[in-house]
C-alpha cells in the first residue's frame, strides 16, 4: 500500500467538509500511517473470496460448547 | 437493614423480595449516597429522584399485592448517558447532543425495566465514547473514588465510579476498544465486555457499529451474571444480534473448583511493554487460579498487533461517517480532545474500512485455532502500566499524554475486533493504591464460562469487595 500523505488527507477534509490546516493534516497522516502499516501485515493474507460477512458466520461457528 | 449501600445486586434484590427492605429505603438510601457523593465524584449526568422514588413506590405496593415484575424488582440502577428514553434528553457526554430529547427507548433499558430495576438517572462518560480516559470537557470530569487525582478510566466512567462508590448496585456500560473494562479495572469493579451481537444496541449511541458492545458494571461476579441473564438475546429491533441460545449465568457464576479447566498466560502481545507492577497482579492470579486447581500454561499469541491496526480502520471508518455531518457544520461544538481524534478518522480510506472488515473471520479463525485449542480462557492485563494522573493524559499533557493514550487501549482493542467476551475482575493493586484489573477472555459467547472462572477467582479472593475510603 502507498503511504498517506497531508495532501491525502487535506483532499479527504475539503471533500467532507472540514477544516484542518496542512500542519495537522501532516500530523493526521504520520498518526493514521503506523497503524495502517500495523494492520497491512493481516491485509496481505486476505483472498479474493473473504468477505465481511464471514465474520458474523464464524462467530457463531466457533462458539463455546454449552457442555464446557 | 442498616448499611444498605453494602449490599450486592443480588443480596439487594433479594431482600426486597424477602421484604426485609423496601424498595423506597433502598432508592432513599442510594439517593442519599449520591447526593453526597457527586460534588466529589462527577458520577452523574441527570438524577432522576422523583420518578425514581415514585417507581420504587410502585414497586412497593406491587410486592405487597404479591407481585413481583422481575428479578431486579425494585432495585436502583443507573446507565451512561447513551442509552436512550424516549422523552428524555441523552447528552452522550456532548454539547453537540446537549438538548438532543430521544423518541425511542433502549431495548436494554425496556429488559430492566420488565425485570423491576428502577434508573435513578443517567451517568458520566467520555464524550461521545471516543477516549479511554474518562475525562469530559462538557460536563466535567468523573473522579476516581481511590483517588481524584487519577483518571476513572473511560469511556464508561460515570458507570465504573458509581457502583464502585456505592451509589447504585449496577450500571451498564458500552465497550468499544475497552470503554467497559478499562473503567471496571481502574475503579475497582466487575466488568463484562459481551461477545459481539449478544446485547442489542437498539436505541443506544453507536461510536462504532462494527465493534461496540453493551454490558454491565458490578461489584460482583453473581451481579455481573443476573444483569446479563436480563439484558442479553436476540433482539427484532437490533439485526446484528445473535439467535445463539443464552447459557444460565446466574448457575454458572458460583464460586466452585476449576479443576479441568486451562488457564492461558498470553505470551507475546500482552506481555509487550508490561510493567512489573501489573505483572505482579497478573503473577499473583494465576497462582490463585493454580490452587483453585485449574491449569495454568503460557499460550503464545497470535499477531495482534495487525489485528489492533483492524480495529483502528473499523472505528475510524464508523466515527467518520456518524460524525461526518457534524464536524463540517459545528466542529466547534466537540471538546477539542474529541475534535482531534474524530479528525484522525481522515486517515482511513474506503479500502482499508472493507477490507478491515474482510479481515475479521480471518484473524477470529487464527486466534481460536492457536490459542483456545490450548486454553479455555486466557488471563490478561487490561491495561500495561499502572494507572495514571488526570494531570498526564490531559489536552495539554505533551508527549506523556500521547503515549499513554496509544498504549492505554492497546491491549482491549483487538478483543473487539474478535468479537470475544472478557471479564474485566478487580484483581489487586499497584503500589499507588489505585485498583488493578485482569481480563478473562473466552471463545464467543463464552460468558457463563468466564463467569464461572471469575466466580471461583471471587470466592478466594476479597479484591471485590473492597470499598474506597473516600466513599466510606
Amino acid at each position: 500500500m502507498s503511504t498517506l500523505t497531508g495532501e491525502d488527507v487535506l483532499a479527504t477534509a475539503k471533500r467532507a467538509g472540514w477544516s484542518v490546516s496542512p500542519a495537522r493534516a501532516e500530523e493526521i497522516a504520520a498518526a493514521a500511517n503506523s497503524r495502517i502499516t500495523s494492520f497491512d501485515k493481516l491485509r496481505a493474507q486476505l483472498t479474493f473470496d473473504e468477505d465481511a460477512a464471514g465474520f458474523m458466520t464464524t462467530l457463531v461457528a466457533l462458539r463455546q460448547e454449552e457442555s464446557k | 437493614m442498616s448499611d444498605l449501600h453494602t449490599l450486592t445486586l443480588t443480596e439487594a434484590a433479594a431482600a426486597i423480595r424477602d421484604k426485609k427492605v423496601s424498595s423506597v429505603e433502598l432508592t432513599e438510601s442510594s439517593l442519599k449516597r449520591i447526593k453526597a457523593f457527586q460534588p466529589k465524584f462527577n458520577a452523574f449526568v441527570r438524577i432522576d429522584e422523583e420518578s425514581a422514588l415514585a417507581g420504587a413506590r410502585a414497586c412497593d405496593a406491587a410486592l405487597a399485592a404479591g407481585k413481583s415484575r422481575g428479578p431486579l424488582h425494585g432495585v436502583p440502577l443507573a446507565h451512561k448517558d447513551m442509552f436512550y428514553r424516549r422523552g428524555l434528553v441523552s447528552t452522550c457526554g456532548s454539547k453537540v447532543r446537549a438538548n438532543f430529547v430521544a423518541d425511542t427507548t433502549a431495548t436494554v433499558l425496556e429488559k430492566l425495566d420488565a425485570a423491576g430495576a428502577l434508573q435513578l438517572g443517567t451517568l458520566n462518560m467520555t464524550e461521545f465514547a471516543y477516549g479511554p480516559t474518562g475525562q469530559n470537557a462538557f460536563i466535567g470530569d468523573a473522579r476516581n473514588p481511590w483517588n481524584p487525582d487519577y483518571i476513572t478510566g473511560g469511556s464508561s466512567s460515570g458507570s465504573g465510579v458509581s457502583v464502585a462508590a456505592r451509589m447504585v448496585y449496577a450500571a451498564l456500560g458500552s465497550d468499544t476498544a475497552g470503554s467497559v473494562r478499562m473503567p471496571s479495572s481502574i475503579c475497582g469493579v466487575t466488568g463484562m465486555k459481551t461477545t459481539f451481537s449478544r446485547v442489542s444496541r437498539a436505541g443506544c449511541m453507536p461510536l462504532s457499529q462494527s465493534l461496540d458492545t453493551i454490558g454491565p458494571l458490578t461489584r460482583t461476579v453473581a451481579d455481573n451474571a443476573l444483569m446479563l441473564s436480563v439484558i442479553a438475546g436476540v433482539d427484532a429491533r437490533d439485526a446484528s444480534t445473535s439467535n445463539v441460545p443464552l447459557s444460565d449465568y446466574l448457575a454458572a457464576a458460583k464460586p466452585g473448583s476449576l479443576k479441568g479447566l486451562r488457564i492461558g498466560i498470553p505470551r507475546g502481545y500482552f506481555d509487550d511493554k508490561l510493567e512489573a507492577d501489573v505483572k505482579a497482579v497478573q503473577d499473583a492470579a494465576a497462582a490463585v487460579y493454580r490452587e483453585l486447581g485449574a491449569e495454568v500454561l503460557e499460550v503464545q499469541m497470535p499477531d495482534l498487533d495487525a489485528v489492533n491496526g483492524a480495529g483502528f480502520m473499523l472505528t475510524w471508518g464508523d466515527v467518520h461517517t456518524i460524525h461526518s455531518q457534524w464536524m463540517a457544520t459545528q466542529a466547534g461544538d466537540y471538546s477539542p480532545q474529541t475534535r482531534g481524534r474524530i479528525e484522525v478518522t481522515l486517515g482511513a480510506t474506503a479500502r482499508d474500512y472493507v477490507d478491515a472488515q474482510r479481515s475479521r473471520a480471518r484473524a477470529l479463525k487464527e486466534f481460536n485455532a492457536k490459542v483456545f485449542s490450548r486454553c479455555d480462557a486466557v488471563l490478561a492485563p487490561v491495561h500495561s502500566f499502572p494507572v495514571p494522573k488526570i494531570a498526564d493524559v490531559d489536552v495539554s499533557g505533551g508527549a506523556t499524554m500521547l503515549r499513554i493514550l496509544d498504549e492505554i487501549t492497546r491491549l482491549m482493542r483487538p478483543v473487539n475486533v474478535l468479537g470475544l467476551p472478557a471479564l474485566s475482575l478487580p484483581s489487586g493493586f499497584t503500589p499507588s493504591g489505585l485498583p488493578c484489573g485482569l481480563q478473562l477472555i473466552g471463545r464467543p459467547f463464552a460468558e457463563a464460562l468466564l463467569y464461572r472462572v471469575g466466580a471461583a477467582y471471587q470466592g478466594a479472593t476479597d479484591w471485590h469487595s473492597r470499598m474506597p475510603t473516600a466513599a466510606a
